[in-house]
């Protein structure tokens, strides 16, 4: 300890030169943060004020008109899909997760992270490949007919895919990850002392988890719901293809086919509100599911071991939605495209792929920035208005693509207008589209609609590096940036990781925002699969789709990998 | 000169409370080991910081070896002041080898040279076999004797140690107490302890410093503290006190006699008489004024509850094998060294 015995009162005159313009150089720093954070969440806010600004324009007579015709009906199967979507993802989600945390079975370590599996399934291709398989002219129906000698479609009953029960079934297969993934989750996490405690006091498994269990997950099974109809909301290939009258297909019709602009943002605008009071309903279950998830001694084993039938009942429960959202339409998807073996498929694939990765990967590294921004603000300064101005800067996950392009495509088109007009009137050339059709539109879209997954992934990572360890680094005489270099960089790299994978594979699966954002004639793999699936030329569109899925599968992967870390760590 | 000095310093923190610390001033001497206690929230973790450089005094000077740290439009950055830190939680750096969170403080030698005073500091701390471990794999004490290691090896002029045992169970907790101690002295470091339990305090530190609500309410030697205390918080935070109503008059007249006026009280002033339970005889007898109230047996001891016709209790501490059963009537003498009392709050208006 004696070694470095330096004089101290020369240490600290040398710092007396050291003037005081960090003090107040840090807290102008805290300004500029805050100044960033406000002007990233107006930027990142302002398409949903510009859809509800242009829902003020005059209409003429064509809301009239929609109120008197269509209205009711984009309302209403709007409900429908929703109850409909929510009823099946409630069911499976919460049946599933329930089975394999409190059950042993044979198959269930394989099942626990196979349920994951369709959440890499896009619900559009899942409908496609369903339609393809199941409609009059697919082998299914086929197949009765040569059976049975049925000849025309009134000789028998058959129920019809294209239709809002189709809709509703393929996306509660392809959306109840959500449910499962939080619900299981929430079952993992209450404490075995609780379980013990309610058993003690002479209530059966099933007395416990209708009492205990479930009453606690109730708070995350509800984020998992809304999660999943928001996603329902946002579907626009699926129920396109189905014919289905929701607010998101009024939306698209309205604008492009009608050419009605205001009138697609009202009923935009509609959709809106029907979004922001889910998102409100999410934050409200969010919060409060934080006291329940504090508890110690998580559970480490299932209650009860099933056997014979039982057993055999509990792994079909678990296997049925893992073969018709995943394994099916995957085989499907397989053999469509080994059927197409025409070379030329597999090169246009290529480019497509290219574009898709493109634009996927640079709207993962933009909004990678953007999280990392609002998440450091949020941390450095704290203020209860910085995090509502993080929140807002991030509210565009709720917000379905098609009305997220009507409040991209509009606004920058008048902004194009008004900077071609000005450089024709000074400068005598005309600059032409400078962000609308452009990829500027379509990167900052996805921008708005995935930075909640790149900041939730950089915000959760933070939370790992308490200020203590901020403090203990500067203590031990490194300078800020050090600190960064040292500490937050290699305990965040996980979740930057994380984060950016996320974006990059919903930017690469995003349909109804390229559709409508993209360049003239730039196609990505989600586009080509749209419009090949309505040429009905569906083996055309089976190799990009695969691709779509394999991307997919990535975060499933990673996802599976945390459960099992999850294990190892509480053994 | 003094190691550090603390004058008039003064600490808001807007969203938190009303006043963090309030003009406080201290002295840290060399190989001194100074204790601040007081309750939660009394403002002695904001102190630790404002020393360390992580918070900022809105006003007062804060000086090293005389020369500012902070104050006077000037402002060391804390890696620069040479203060070591062990936190509450140990905030060890999870993706770091505990070697490599030791080393992470040296800077400006060669590689190897780092490595052998971090595995010299971890063995003083009894942890150089575990060197290659990573904190998650390491129980709550080692954690705590890795953090203190970590603290030490860029041998700072200061150690700040918040609340270092309250992660901890009591027998580890009176163990490691020994530990630092024998580290402090071997190291000759002087050292600030931040915490709320008073055994700790006396047992750790050559003075102690009282806080309450960011008031620096008095700092001195332990002893001085429990004999001497300057104000009614400390008289009543700082050991076992029981306080019974008096007088002022020709020395203060109370229900257990007169005391003398050492306080030098006015005439006339009611006030409170400060006596603690060691201080305080009980003999068995018919007209004694004091009543058994209850016994607990403590090992060592036996307390007794005593009630005065006042209604006022007061405790005594009596050998295990002196038993009265509850009911007793009991004559109480107190031996007072020092006379305490404070003036009514009530009387004083």
């Amino acid at each position: 300890m004696q070694d470095t015995q330096t004089n101290p009162a020369g240490a600290a005159s040398a710092a007396l030169q050291v003037p005081n313009q960090r003090a107040r150089s840090r807290s102008s720093r805290l300004d500029g943060w805050t100044l960033g954070i406000l002007a990233l969440a107006a930027l990142f806010f302002s398409p949903m004020l510009a859809v509800l600004g242009i829902a003020l324009d005059n209409s003429g007579d064509a809301w009239t008109h929609l109120a008197s015709t269509v209205l009711g009906t984009y309302i209403g199967q709007t409900l429908l899909l929703i109850a409909g979507v929510g009823a099946g993802v409630l069911v499976i989600g919460v049946s599933t997760a329930w089975l394999v945390t409190l059950f042993e079975f044979r198959g269930r370590r394989v099942l626990q992270w196979a349920l994951l599996l369709p959440l890499a399934m896009p619900s559009y291709i899942v409908a496609y490949a369903y339609t393809d398989l199941l409609e009059f002219a697919g082998p299914v129906q086929t197949g009765l007919r040569q059976l049975f000698g049925w000849h025309r479609p009134g000789d028998y009953w058959f129920p019809e895919i294209r239709s809002l029960g189709g809709a509703a079934t393929f996306m509660s297969l392809v959306l109840y990850p959500y449910v499962y993934l939080l619900a299981r989750a929430a079952f993992v996490e209450q404490s075995q002392n609780l379980w013990d405690a309610a058993r003690g006091l002479g209530h059966d498994t099933w007395g416990c988890f209708v009492r205990v269990g479930l009453p606690l997950a109730r708070p995350a099974i509800a984020v998992g719901v809304l999660l999943a109809l928001m996603e329902t909301l946002n579907d626009f290939g699926t129920v396109d293809y189905f014919a289905v009258q929701t607010l998101t297909v009024g939306v698209y019709r309205v604008w492009f086919g009608m050419n009605n602009t205001p009138a697609a943002a009202q009923l935009a605008s509609m959709v809106l509100v029907l979004v922001l009071v889910m998102a409100a309903l999410e934050h409200i279950a969010r919060g409060r599911r934080r006291f329940q998830f504090s508890q110690s001694a998580p559970r480490r084993d299932p209650i009860a071991c099933l056997h014979g039938a039982r057993a055999m009942l509990a792994f079909l429960a678990c296997a049925t939605p893992v073969a018709f959202g995943f394994l099916v339409p995957a085989v499907l998807l397989g053999a469509s495209a080994i059927g197409s073996e025409e070379a030329a498929v597999g090169v246009s694939t290529l480019g497509l792929a290219f574009n898709s990765i493109a634009v996927a990967g640079v709207a993962a590294l933009v909004c990678l920035c953007g999280g990392l921004f609002l998440a450091y603000g949020a941390r450095l300064s704290g203020t209860g208005f910085v995090r509502t101005a993080t929140r807002l800067a991030s509210i565009g996950y709720a917000v379905p693509g098609v009305v997220l392009a009507v409040g991209v495509l509009i606004p920058a088109a008048a902004l194009d207008n008004l900077i071609d007009g000005f450089m024709r009137q000074y400068f005598g050339t005309a600059t032409g589209l400078i962000f609308s059709g452009t990829l500027y539109a379509l990167v900052f879209a996805c921008t708005v609609r995935f930075l909640a997954l790149s900041f939730g992934s950089v915000e959760a990572g933070l939370t790992k590096i308490t200020p203590n360890m901020d403090a203990a680094a500067r203590s031990l005489g490194h300078r800020p940036a050090g600190l960064l270099a040292r500490i937050h960089f290699p305990l965040l790299r996980g979740s930057l990781m994380t984060g950016a994978m996320l974006v990059f594979v919903d930017a690469m699966k995003e349909l109804p925002m390229t559709l409508i954002l993209r360049p003239f004639n730039f196609n990505t793999l989600a586009t080509h699969v749209y419009e090949y699936a309505s040429y009905e030329a569906f083996e055309q569109a089976a190799l990009p789709a695969l691709a779509i899925v394999a991307a997919g599968l990535a975060p499933v992967i990673s996802l599976s990998l945390g459960f099992a870390g999850s294990r190892r760590s509480s053994h | 000169m003094s190691l550090i000095t603390l004058e008039d310093i003064s600490k808001t923190h807007a969203r938190i409370a009303p006043v963090a610390v309030s003009h406080v001033s201290f002295t840290l001497g060399e190989r001194e080991i100074l204790a601040l206690l007081g309750p939660s929230g009394s403002g002695k973790t904001t102190t630790l910081r404002m020393i360390a450089g992580f918070d900022r005094p809105d006003s007062g000077r804060i000086l090293l070896h005389g020369a500012p740290l902070s104050g006077d439009g000037m402002w060391i950055e804390p890696e620069q002041r040479r203060i070591g830190m062990v936190f509450q939680d140990y905030a060890l750096f999870p993706h770091l080898t505990l070697l490599e969170n030791v080393m992470f403080g040296l800077r400006g030698q060669s590689r190897k040279d780092r490595e052998d005073t971090a595995r010299r500091v971890l063995a003083a701390v009894g942890m150089e076999e575990m060197a290659a471990r990573y904190p998650h794999e390491i129980s709550g004490g080692q954690q705590q004797r890795v953090a203190l290691a970590r603290a030490l090896a860029p041998n700072p002029l200061v150690l700040l140690l918040d609340e270092p045992f309250s992660n901890l169970d009591s027998d580890m907790r009176a163990e490691m107490r020994e530990e630092l101690l024998r580290i402090l002295r071997e190291s000759d470091t002087s050292a600030i302890i931040v915490t709320h339990d008073q055994e700790e305090a006396f047992t750790l530190a050559d003075r102690i410093g009282i806080l309450n609500r960011g008031v620096l309410e008095q700092i001195s030697e332990p002893e001085v503290l429990y004999r001497q205390p300057r104000t009614r918080f400390v008289a009543e935070f700082v050991g076992r006190s029981d306080f019974i109503p008096g007088v002022v008059c020709d020395g203060i007249e109370t229900e257990l006699g007169k005391f003398p006026n050492d306080p030098g009280l006015p005439a006339d002033t009611r006030v409170d008489v400060l006596v603690r339970p060691d201080e305080v005889d009980l003999e068995p007898a018919e007209d004694g004024l004091g009543v058994v109230a209850r016994r607990r047996f403590r090992g060592a001891e036996n307390l007794y509850l005593v009630t005065l016709p006042s209604g006022a209790h007061v405790r005594s501490s009596q050998p295990s094998t002196y038993v009265l059963p509850a009911g007793t009537r009991v004559r109480v003498t107190v031996r007072h060294a020092d006379v305490i009392a404070f003036p009514c709050a009530a009387a004083s208006s």
